[in-house]
């Protein structure tokens, strides 16, 4: 709390001010905020604020959104509105300063649950209360990595361990073509590229910049692929890139980028979306949705019947898979402290939750609308469904998601089970769907990262050493010289030398002491 | 006599004459301000905006010298729990990026200022050579088209020409009888790249202000510089630049000024680890160095920086445009 | 009037060297032009760079001014921004500057100084928002106008042009017993059109570009300006990695919009009538305006 007398200055400051910004916008017409809990009706109904991020920036139609807030309202006896987070770095901002704010409420948001520690509340007797079908939505692991040391939960998950994110996509036609099965050597891997580039000289290795590559090749050559490690030599927790078999991986990158097989932009960037449409890659070595969802809509708009890609699930080099699950991430949905109605939020949440993976009906509600108007289901056992509204492309037509709030693992993951209705009357299976919900908590192909359970609390991180940004900007530009060829891998030891110079001691230091937290030795 | 005194306060920046004034009293300043009451009367409304919305916010520079934090609320601003004195400022120089991001900052907007100060002049002037109207007006208004892409249309167009997968300069590359080539990952064009684009984006908008000068030029000077024998590109030398350099004296002090904004957004899209090492200038760093948590603190001691450099330049900027005699910023 | 060989010479470069920039200029909008007419069939087999279209569509002009739209709406209230703001933005900065370009005023210097600081330093978000927060402008439209009403670089590079005008034409109008405002609307207004009509653009196009106070400051979609659905569009999708969004990203896909044609028709909708301002102004860059004046 601040003294009375900053308190006065405060009001002074206010005071002038307003006196001020009066006399200036004289005929500005008073915007009233409002504030939840006005009168004895509010009293009864409690109001809930959420932070949203939608592809509709100016929201759907404010008929539909209405409607589904008062289906809302009549199904859970909670009022529901939500802000529409603009797009981009201002999300952020915007973000920042309605927690910020005195006047501006606001009860949920997402973000990585370390960063806000001191603002948001803990929620462990709020869903012991209010959320059974919460915690019961989440594995154990989840939860985990929801909590710190001491093991008080700051939020409930929406990402976390995940395996579908990074799988070999090859051009299955050319594989085809060459006479070839799915590869699941390192080996066989090449050997199929050297075919492909054989029929097809056009062909490229494509991957989105070099963290997606390691996900997905560095664990051929290392012990433990893109993962932090603990270097026995002195205990402390390690970067990837130092250890044992890096180098090597390094060197066969090289060799890749020489011979010509990698698409000369992959670590700059590119708009990928064209380059998927020129039909040259060959391998896709990125992020799954570019072709589970990007591909796949230019594979339709285009009538592609042959051209597609299919994926390795299992690769296995030298040292064993390829592939590193992407390790846990802390992001989470948190409360804030100055939230007045926390055990309303909760209630919601936990009404979408309400039916498990089995019933995904209240986040279909909650995410499409109202059943019957926007969309309903066909086949509730079978999980079919068909959309009114919910499907349209154009945000004005539709209720866009305002009141969803669930996004990532649980009930959103739950639903990619379920099937729709398409336009000449039949069934399918949306591809983007369908690859998430087979392979989401697939974890066997994949390494799994040594410290995939640590929620690291970065900031308290950089605010100890600053120079981590820099640090992690000279491994990837260093790193990528390597492959590029710019700088000889004979000058390996020169680059060990120069990491010692920005901090690799502190950067050690510093994570091996929140690992040790969740990891005593 | 009323003349000579103005002449004096007008000019007034030189310790001589502020010193003079100071002996001619408060009495003499007292009729100077009755005298001329309308103009206070019509700078009073405009100059109370400065107070509220630019001055009151600047109470927020104080968080450079803070670990601030938005969500204490302003009042943590006033108090002194969170003051760390000049440690975001130190950290800043401690980095072992320091000196490379200030030299690629300082380098790329020197690449901008050279070729793309003199560009819109040149541009201004031929346009207004132009005899047919039509003709004038089409290329004005399409030469300061690019302006109204913004950046991520911007840069999503010069990746389109440049990438090897069929961007257009590739082709025309291709069918040059070259290779295909990833002109954004080539440390050495990079730069190029960066200033075409400038230039590109706003080279038409830039003369926009110049042709507004050249409005304002007397015809009778033509006429007079046309008798004496004149031919045109004397004209514009003799006549027509003279005539606008108090435009363009004024918007270089501006563009040395901000010579510490490189271009962050136009980077920021464009830029790759590969060309980092050319690229990388104070923004992107700051960007970088505050993607995780609320560094609101360190940007603004990064802020403060750039604003004190900024205007040591503008203050010698002007300084050098007034020793030329022209009209500099006070 | 007879061209000498010299001059033609010179006229034939120089509209030659026009022709070749202008077309520089302009044919990367074209291609975005042309994208914004193809169907979501025809991008996926087109280059990347799309010249003219085959088989031009306005699906995406359909789409997205079709009915109910939020792209109308805030049509309107980004042309309610650009009016009332660049009206006041002017009616705040012209006389300003023109008490500065007084050379006589007593304090000059000191203002001036006192303006200049202000290019340069600057509070940063959280004082700004919390000025706005207890101004009660949240959520107001004027959160978008009060803030940014003079542009202390402009209103400079106007006192600049304003101290161009010989002294002689205000002392004459004096002389004659016009009042000092009569002198400003009568005499320096009139002289100063270029620069007011060039400043007002400015204003202008700075109002029609602006989001990021909209993003901050306005929580009613129905208040948003066109940049900020503009950028949502651009956005969404267009960009990083981290988007582990399941039915979010699909709901889209199922019925997909040719979403490059969607972006580029949002471009060309958000840029064209802000184009058109310009040949309006033109007719203030008339040289002789200063003659005209001292004969009058």
């Amino acid at each position: 709390m601040s003294t009375p007398k900053l308190n006065r200055r405060q009001m002074l400051q206010g005071m002038g001010l307003a006196a001020a910004g009066a006399a200036l916008a004289a005929c500005a017409p008073p915007a009233a905020p409002q504030e939840a809990g006005d009168g004895a009706a509010a009293m009864e109904t409690p109001e809930v604020w959420f932070a949203v991020s939608t592809p509709c920036p100016g929201g759907g139609s404010p008929e539909r959104t209405e409607a589904v807030r008062q289906h809302l309202l009549d199904l859970t006896g909670i009022l529901v509105n939500a802000y529409i987070l603009p797009p981009g770095a201002a999300r952020t901002e915007k973000l920042n300063l309605l927690l910020a704010s005195g006047t501006q409420p606001l009860d949920i948001f997402e973000g990585t649950w370390p960063d806000f520690k001191g603002i948001t509340l803990p929620l462990d007797e709020l869903l012991e209360q209010e959320g059974q079908n919460i915690l019961a939505g989440h594995s154990e692991l989840d939860w985990k990595m929801m909590k710190d040391f001491e093991g008080t939960t700051w939020g409930y998950p929406r990402l976390g361990l995940m395996g579908h994110t990074h799988f070999p996509f090859f051009r299955s036609d050319w594989l085809a073509e060459a006479g070839l099965d799915m590869p699941d050597t390192w080996e066989g891997m090449e050997e199929a590229f050297v075919a492909m580039q054989s029929n097809h000289p056009e062909a490229v290795i494509t991957t989105m910049g070099r963290s997606h590559l390691m996900y997905n090749t560095l664990g051929a050559f290392t012990e433990y692929g893109f993962s932090r490690w603990i270097d026995p030599a002195d205990n402390m927790l390690k970067p990837a890139e130092l250890q044992p078999g890096y180098e090597t991986w390094l060197a066969k990158m090289n060799e890749w980028w020489e011979a010509g097989w990698m698409q000369q932009e992959s670590f700059a960037n590119p708009d990928y979306r064209s380059m998927l449409k020129t039909l040259t890659i060959g391998l896709w070595l990125g992020w799954y949705s570019r072709i589970t969802g990007w591909w796949d809509q230019i594979r339709r708009d285009a009538g592609y019947v042959e051209e597609d890609y299919a994926l390795a699930l299992v690769i296995n080099g030298p040292s064993g898979r390829a592939k590193t699950n992407n390790a846990g991430s802390n992001t989470a949905y948190m409360i804030p402290r100055k939230s007045k109605t926390p055990d309303a939020v909760i209630r919601y949440v936990n009404w979408i939750y309400e039916g498990g993976p089995d019933d995904v009906t209240n986040y279909l509600i909650a995410s499409w609308g109202i059943p019957g108007e926007d969309w309903e289901w066909i086949d509730k056992e079978q999980k079919m469904a068909r959309q009114f509204t919910a499907g349209s492309p154009v945000c004005e037509q539709k209720y866009s998601r305002d009141f969803q709030i669930t996004l990532g693992l649980g009930p959103e993951t739950w639903a990619t089970a379920v099937k729709l209705e398409l336009e000449d009357g039949s069934i399918g299976w949306n591809r983007h769907w369908q690859h998430i919900n087979t392979y989401w908590n697939q974890y066997e192909g994949g390494r799994m990262p040594v410290d995939f359970d640590v929620p690291y609390d970065r900031t308290a991180i950089r605010d100890r050493f600053p120079g981590e940004p820099d640090f992690e900007r000279f491994v990837d530009e260093e790193s990528i010289k390597f492959i590029t060829g710019v700088r000889p891998l004979s000058e390996w030891s020169s680059f060990v030398e120069e990491l010692n110079g920005a901090g690799l001691q502190r950067w050690s230091e510093l994570y091996t002491e929140q690992f040790r937290l969740y990891h005593p030795v | 006599m009323q003349q000579t005194g103005g002449e004096q306060l007008g000019v007034g920046v030189t310790p001589a004459s502020s010193a003079y004034t100071e002996r001619r009293g408060f009495r003499e300043a007292w009729r100077q301000i009755k005298r001329d009451r309308f103009l206070y009367a019509l700078a009073a409304l405009p100059l109370l905006y400065f107070v509220i919305f630019q001055y009151l916010p600047m109470v927020g520079v104080i968080i450079a010298f803070q670990d601030y934090d938005p969500f204490l609320g302003i009042d943590a601003m006033f108090s002194m729990d969170r003051w760390v004195g000049l440690k975001h400022f130190r950290n800043f120089f401690d980095s072992i990026f320091f000196w490379n991001v200030m030299r690629n900052t300082v380098v790329i907007s020197l690449y901008k200022l050279i070729f793309g100060f003199p560009l819109p002049i040149i541009l201004a002037l031929m346009i207004n050579e132009l005899r047919m109207r039509l003709f004038q007006r089409t290329v004005q208004t399409i030469s300061y088209l690019p302006h109204f892409f913004s950046m991520v249309v911007a840069a999503g167009i010069v990746r389109a020409m440049l990438t090897p997968q069929g961007g257009l300069l590739n082709q025309l590359v291709v069918a040059l009888g070259g290779e295909p080539k990833a002109f954004l990952t080539d440390p050495t064009l990079f730069r190029s790249i960066l200033v075409t684009m400038d230039i590109w984006q706003q080279a038409g908008w830039n003369s926009i202000i110049y042709l507004a000068a050249m409005a304002t030029i007397n015809p009778e000077m033509y006429e007079a510089a046309a008798m004496d024998g004149a031919n045109r590109f004397q004209r514009m030398w003799y006549v027509t630049l003279p005539s606008i350099s108090f435009a363009i004296v004024i918007t270089l002090i501006f563009r040395i000024g901000g010579m510490l904004n490189a271009g962050f957004e136009q980077i920021l899209l464009l830029y790759s680890p590969s060309v980092y090492a050319v690229s990388d200038i104070i923004d992107t760093y700051v960007y970088r160095a505050g993607l995780i948590g609320r560094q609101y603190s360190f940007g603004a001691a990064v802020g403060l920086f750039k604003s004190i450099l900024a205007l040591i330049l503008m203050y010698m900027a002007n300084k050098v445009a007034q020793r030329l005699g022209q009209e500099g910023l006070w | 009037m007879q061209f000498s060989r010299d001059e033609r010479l010179f006229n034939f470069f120089n509209i030659a060297i026009l022709i070749v920039l202008t077309l520089l200029f302009l044919l990367p909008f074209l291609s975005v032009v042309s994208t914004s007419l193809i169907s979501g069939k025809e991008y996926a087999t087109r280059g990347l760079f799309i010249l003219y279209p085959r088989q031009p569509v306005l699906n995406s002009y359909q789409m997205l001014l079709g009915q109910g739209s939020i792209v109308i709406n805030a049509y309107f209230v980004t042309a309610a921004r650009v009016i009332v703001g660049t009206g006041l933005n002017l009616l705040f900065t012209f006389p300003l500057a023109y008490v500065l370009s007084k050379r006589k005023l007593y304090g000059r210097v000191p203002l001036t100084m006192f303006i200049f600081f202000t290019m340069l330093f600057h509070g940063g978000l959280i004082p700004n928002f919390v000025l706005v927060e207890k101004l009660n402008l949240l959520d107001s439209f004027w959160s978008m106008i009060l803030p940014p009403l003079i542009n202390p670089w402009w209103l400079l590079i106007m006192r600049n042009f304003m101290l161009a005008i010989p002294e002689e034409l205000e002392e004459a109008a004096i002389m004659d017993g016009a009042s000092p405002l009569v002198v400003l609307v009568r005499v320096i207004l009139p002289l100063s059109m270029p620069v007011i009509a060039t400043i007002g653009l400015w204003y202008a196009v700075m109002h029609w570009n602006a989001w990021f106070d909209a993003a901050i400051y306005i929580n009613d979609t129905r208040k948003l300006p066109l940049q900020l659905i503009l950028r949502g569009i651009l956005e969404y999708g267009a960009g990083q990695y981290s988007d582990y969004s399941g039915l979010a990203e699909m709901t889209e896909l199922a019925d997909p919009p040719p979403a490059e044609s969607l972006k580029a028709a949002m471009i060309v909708i958000t840029t064209l009538p802000i184009l058109m301002i310009y040949p309006f102004i033109q007719r203030y860059f008339v040289k002789g305006i200063m003659l005209g004046s001292i004969k009058g």
